[in-house]
């Protein structure tokens, strides 16, 4: 929990480890996928991608992460925002992760 | 950074996000699999029509009516049909546009599906009426589907492999229906006379060669890298593929229709170079993958692309010694679109169906529960068994007209046919298992 009441940014990212692409068959962070998460207070906005546009998991991505952090404590609002620049590319994936494939 | 959508709060983002998936560019789940399950039943047919053509294809007839039957159970209902749904389905991911009318996909759908079937009905009981009628259906569909796809690659500003390769395939299967209702009229007055046979060896060509594989080709440069993970891949031999294939496949066929040799003899070396560059473009596409673990479906479209290439061997043979070897020809043809084109799509659906499934089943659960991975929707014993009998199958068939005759074409028939049914019969399971909760858990 962040000195303003909302969570950590490091708990956030943890949370979204929930929220898996079921086509490669890994979480979104080892992914690569998120690539910022902000904490202002009880609000959270998390800045990701997906690996293609056009990407039919879009929505369903999108709702799974506004569920996993807003069951967080403390938090009031989740912003997710969807970008495509820079592109995903299989060269953002964890290297520990990638050995799992 | 460019942000695109933003999301609302708690339980209000759950409800946008559904009303996000059913948006203007999101793919129709039911359009795609609605042809996918149609699909599925044409290529079980088709494996039941070979059995039934064996004495047909094993005396090299390869214009009796069963024959043709089976072959367009292949052509139209498997590959024509899985096509159009896989860019009902795929267009967003690949063009960035959804297809332009919905409505008339659904209508292309309701007559092509009942069309084909009289169709090949009509051809297998060499009923001239329902051949006819059916033939009638299906070519409104086809245009129909030209038309909807026509306007949707007019919308499309970034023209790259995908976009060409969709493009040339479709200006081709234009011809593709011309020449097919030449020879439908013929079937039935006669018109084409001696020339008939030319004007076959045309159309086939014209099929495969500039219809399916640029699609193939352009299709696989957004498909493999992703089902790999083979970003990195040089994409060259695509663009050279796609270059030799949309000069080669109608200068092939001009060159077969119209008995101009040097033409047919040029447009045959581009599509055989085509055909290589292609393959040498799966090899880069393997070779660079990240993911090394190589999933039953790719394993099926790569030993495809392996038929194919035996094909190619026999190419040059079938183009010099023409009708006069009626049996290579048919092996040849065998080969071809039960042995190369056939797995190459059926590869396709084992990423295909389980990817749908998981959407509609699991997706509304993710960061509730548990989910399983989309892998996890499919075990590998199936496809492998399947890859088995239809290699066989397709060796025995080819080999009949070459001298095992009808027992050999007869077996191998039924060996493809229960080939169909293990894919159609796994895909079925995926679709509907016996517990719905199965593979959950990660």
């Amino acid at each position: 929990m962040s000195a303003r009441g909302g969570p950590d940014p490091a708990e956030v990212l943890a949370a979204l480890r929930a929220v898996i692409d079921p086509e490669i068959g890994l979480d979104i962070v080892s992914l690569g996928l998120v690539y910022d998460v902000r904490v202002d207070g009880g609000s959270v906005t998390v800045t990701m991608t997906l690996t293609a546009a056009g990407c039919p998991l879009g929505a369903a991505m999108r709702d799974g992460v506004t569920t996993v952090v807003g069951a967080l404590p403390g938090v009031e609002t989740v912003d997710v925002r969807i970008v495509w620049d820079p592109p995903w590319s299989p060269d953002m994936i964890d290297p520990a992760a990638l050995g799992t494939l | 950074m460019t942000t695109l959508e933003t999301m609302a709060t708690g339980q209000c983002a759950a409800r946008r996000a559904v009303r996000l998936a059913s948006a203007p560019e999101a793919p129709p789940l039911v359009l795609p699999a609605a042809h996918f399950a149609a699909a599925f039943g044409f290529l079980v047919l088709a494996g039941l029509a070979l059995v039934r053509a064996a004495p047909a294809v094993a005396a090299g007839a390869f214009l009796a009516g069963p024959v043709t039957a089976a072959v367009h159970l292949v052509t139209l209902g498997w590959i024509t049909l899985s096509i159009m749904g896989v860019l009902y389905q795929f267009l967003p991911v690949a063009l960035g546009i959804g297809i332009a009318s919905r409505p008339l996909a659904y209508a292309t759908f309701a007559l092509f599906v009942p069309g084909l079937l009289l169709f090949v009905a009509g051809a297998a009981a060499e009923a001239p009426r329902p051949r006819e009628a059916g033939l009638a259906l299906v070519a409104v569909a086809v245009v129909a589907f030209l038309a909807n796809l026509g306007r949707t690659l007019a919308r499309v500003e970034s023209r790259g492999i995908t976009f060409w390769g969709l493009a040339v395939g479709a200006a081709n299967l234009a011809f593709v229906l011309v020449l097919g209702l030449a020879l439908g009229a013929s079937l039935s007055n006669g018109w084409l006379a001696s020339s008939r046979l030319d004007v076959v060896a045309a159309h086939v060509h014209l099929a495969l060669a500039g219809w399916v594989m640029p699609v193939v080709v352009g299709v696989s440069r957004r498909l493999m890298p992703m089902f790999l993970l083979a970003h990195d891949a040089d994409i060259r031999p695509s663009a050279a593929a796609l270059a030799g294939l949309g000069a080669g496949a109608p200068l092939l066929a001009a060159g077969l229709g119209l008995r101009a040799p040097w033409a047919a003899a040029v447009g045959a070396g581009l599509v055989v170079a085509a055909l290589l560059a292609f393959a040498f473009q799966v090899g880069l596409y393997f070779r660079a993958r990240r993911r090394p673990r190589v999933d039953p479906g790719m394993r099926m479209a790569a030993t495809a692309v392996g038929g194919l290439l035996a094909a190619v061997l026999l190419g040059p043979a079938v183009l010099v010694l023409g009708s006069r070897e009626p049996g290579l020809a048919t092996a040849y043809g065998t080969i071809v679109l039960f042995g190369g084109f056939a797995p190459l799509v059926a590869g396709h659906y084992y990423r295909i169906v389980p990817f749908l499934v998981w959407y509609h089943r699991y997706s509304p659960l993710v960061g509730r529960a548990p989910v399983p991975k989309v892998s996890d929707l499919v075990t590998p014993g199936p496809p492998s068994l399947a890859l088995g009998l239809l290699v066989v199958g397709v060796l025995l068939v080819a080999a009949a007209p070459l001298g095992l005759g009808t027992g050999a074409a007869r077996t191998g028939g039924v060996l493809f046919a229960a080939s169909t049914l293990v894919v159609a019969g796994h895909m079925a399971a995926v679709a509907w298992p016996r517990t719905a909760a199965r593979g959950v858990g990660r």
